[in-house]
């Protein structure tokens, strides 16, 4: 007999669940863990707060330029990232967070042009060599940033765990990032309430999913109000400017991580969003500033 | 309606193409087939418990093993068989003591009893709905039962509500060792409601309510009174029985000591009298290395049969009269404490043990005596396997 255990946990700065059926409190939390531990070891892998991290030691190198060798992982996420970089036209970008010090919640008024300029030198993926696994910065002052891809990748990752661990359903919530194990046991889909993202208690979209995975970007997460004006946390490392266009994506993938990256290139492309993910081809639903609500999920939006 | 419409996995653009080929190359995204586990879905447990009452009262062994298979999607069936032997002494009744007060008088070291028992059952699973039925059987020297439940359950709001209601049945004969082929009739009724909320990710209430109806012979034959007037007489029950139950249960996940807290409150009355009430706190706590701990307490009292009492002047009028000692007013306070190890992915093993002390100074109200009063103590084994 099948029951559903829930697990609740902190991790990545959010709050994260894994939902279980299993057979018993013992199975559900053997799986629980394995996936837990397994995400909270990415967090400190790739955590820019922690010293001991990946990413510390990979921006330790940016910071004076030079070359350092990273292990298989990293590297993998590395080439996930070029990919992104290359698919978004460059807009995908792991050496944007630079452009955070303009930007940060620390921030109180709009930075001036001159900052600006000034933090758009030392972003580009371009202005770095990869070759795996040698990841080089010819400017010095340049950072990685591995916040756009991880937490969905730990998503993918939590979800394989519990399957190889006996579970056939169940889903994984990471702060929002969703990969389904796996149908209830009725086959019945999971559904999944899109928070509105001008109401903070309102849903702009339910979906059922019975596999694959949704991830969900949106201006509503991390901003800054100045002069009542909102300066979302997603920051194009064209302009240097924070993205207008979109206030929320939601996208469906076989994969976690692709559907993250696809919300992310969406609101990058601001007005072209929308066009882009049709051009994707992967089921998804958007809503502009102006509160217009679109995708190709049709029938699940209400 | 699935993650992914036909006409989208029949479309697979370059940007996508390109995406899932680098994600597919991210290690652990996707499950190895080779890794997960076959379906193979048979469930066995087996478990063995043991409990003991001081100075050499009841000592009872229990051995219990069930197995569920499911068929196909919308059934699971399930097999449970168990064993117990009985051993060891009871009060049989109370006599005056030397000062008058009464004093228990145990059956000798006779009681060697050995119980078989099984059922088998059949759940049904249909959208959102679950029936289960039970047929079970119980058989030793001088009782026998056979009883039958219906159960269903029905989930709401993504399975955070759950309505459950459910029926048994009990038909089962009393005789004694002295008169084995005498079997007297108990039939019982039993009735129940819950709910079950969950009411955040952190905690779900849980609230049920039980009624139950027994007739026939509900006497102890093996207990006897003592009337100062006439002398021994056998127990004498009312012929029928009313109780109704209501329970709670609260589980809290509390982050900062990581661990949940559960709380089951109970109370319950019947015609006979009994007013009883329970309630228990647990706390447990998942440790490294796959463990999980559990401990806490538990507060029972109940209040006397109005046809209690430790010792009789005289045979009441109604012709009902009882001396047992679960009949009386009493309370308990027990501990309990728990720690379980998952061994492998298939194999678990707990042990639980309880000890709890009876007290008449912690009864309810109405009658009874402290040379009720006794300590007693289990502990269950369970060993746990999954193929």
């Amino acid at each position: 007999m099948l029951g559903l255990y829930r697990h609740p946990f902190r991790a990545m700065g959010s709050r994260c669940e894994l939902r279980l059926y299993a057979r018993s409190e013992q199975e559900a939390s053997a799986a629980a863990h394995g996936a837990a531990a397994d995400v909270q070891r990415l967090e400190a892998k790739y955590s820019r707060y922690r010293d001991d991290s990946v990413t510390a030691a990979i921006n330790r190198v940016g910071a004076t330029g030079g070359a350092i060798a990273v292990d298989d992982e990293t590297a993998s996420l590395l080439d996930y990232g070029a990919t992104c970089f290359a698919q978004s036209d460059g807009l995908f970008d792991l050496t944007s967070g630079v452009l955070r010090e303009a930007w940060g919640a620390h921030c109180r008024g709009l930075p001036g042009a001159g900052t600006l300029e000034r933090l758009l030198q030392r972003v580009g993926w371009d202005k770095l060599r990869w070759s795996r696994p040698c990841l080089e910065f010819l400017l010095p002052g340049m950072e990685l940033d591995f916040g756009g891809v991880v937490k969905e990748y730990a998503a993918d990752r939590a979800a394989v765990i519990c399957a190889e661990a006996g579970i056939r359903h169940g889903l994984v919530d990471l702060g929002g990032d969703i990969r389904i194990i796996g149908p209830h046991p009725d086959g019945a889909p999971w559904r999944v309430g899109i928070q509105h993202p001008r109401r903070p208690d309102g849903v702009m979209a339910t979906l059922d999913v019975a596999r694959g995975a949704v991830a969900t970007s949106g201006d509503y997460e991390r901003y800054l109000a100045i002069d009542g004006r909102r300066y979302c946390h997603i920051v194009s490392p064209r302009t240097g400017m924070p993205v207008q266009g979109l206030a929320g994506v939601s996208v469906l993938a076989q994969e976690c991580v692709v559907a993250g990256s696809a919300t992310t290139i969406a609101m990058l492309m601001e007005a072209r969003g929308p066009v882009w993910l049709e051009e994707v081809g992967l089921p998804h639903v958007w809503m502009d500033q102006d509160e217009r609500v679109g995708g190709t999920y049709g029938a699940a939006v209400r | 309606m699935g993650a992914i419409s036909d006409a989208s996995r029949n479309r697979v653009s370059a940007p996508l193409a390109a995406l899932t080929a680098a994600a597919m190359a991210l290690p652990g995204v996707h499950a190895r087939a080779a890794d997960l586990p076959g379906a193979n879905p048979l469930t066995l447990y087996g478990s063995h418990l043991d409990y003991s009452e001081s100075g050499g009262r009841m000592h009872v062994r229990v051995n219990e093993g069930t197995a569920t298979v499911p068929v196909g999607d919308r059934v699971l069936l399930v097999a449970d068989a168990l064993q117990d032997l009985i051993s060891g002494a009871s009060p049989i009744f109370n006599a005056p003591g030397p000062n008058g007060q009464p004093q228990q008088v145990l059956s000798g070291a006779s009681v060697n009893d050995r119980r078989n028992a099984g059922d088998i059952g059949a759940s049904l699973f249909w959208a959102e709905n679950q029936l289960t039925l039970r047929q079970g059987w119980s058989h030793e020297n001088d009782y026998k039962s056979t009883w039958t439940s219906i159960e269903a359950r029905t989930f709401l709001n993504q399975k955070d509500t759950t309505l459950a209601a459910g029926f048994a049945f009990n038909d089962d004969g009393v005789s004694t060792h002295d008169t084995p082929d005498d079997f007297k009739t108990r039939i019982k009724r039993d009735f129940f409601v819950g709910v079950t909320q969950v009411i955040d990710e952190r905690s779900l209430i849980e609230l049920s309510l039980e009624y139950s109806h027994s007739n026939g012979y509900l006497s102890d034959p093996y207990k006897l009174v003592f009337v100062q007037s006439t002398g021994l007489l056998p127990d004498a029950r009312p012929g029928q029985r009313r109780q109704t139950a209501v329970t709670g249960k609260y589980l809290l996940y509390v982050p900062q000591i990581d661990s949940a807290l559960q709380v089951i409150g109970s109370l319950s009355n019947d015609n006979w009298g009994i007013d009883a009430g329970a309630l228990e706190v647990q706390l447990k706590k998942e440790l490294p290395g796959q463990w999980l701990i559990n401990g806490g307490g538990r507060y029972y009292a109940q209040s006397s049969a109005d046809f209690y009492q430790p010792l009789f002047q005289a045979p009441p009028a109604d012709g009902l009269h009882t001396s047992d000692y679960r009949m009386a007013g009493f309370g308990s306070v027990s501990w309990l404490a728990g720690v379980t190890k998952q061994l492998t992915p298939n194999f678990s093993v707990q042990f639980s043990a309880e000890r709890s002390y009876r007290r008449y100074a912690l009864r309810w109200g109405g009658a009874g005596f402290s040379g009720d009063n006794y300590i007693w103590s289990f502990y269950l084994v369970t060993l746990q396997a999954q193929f």
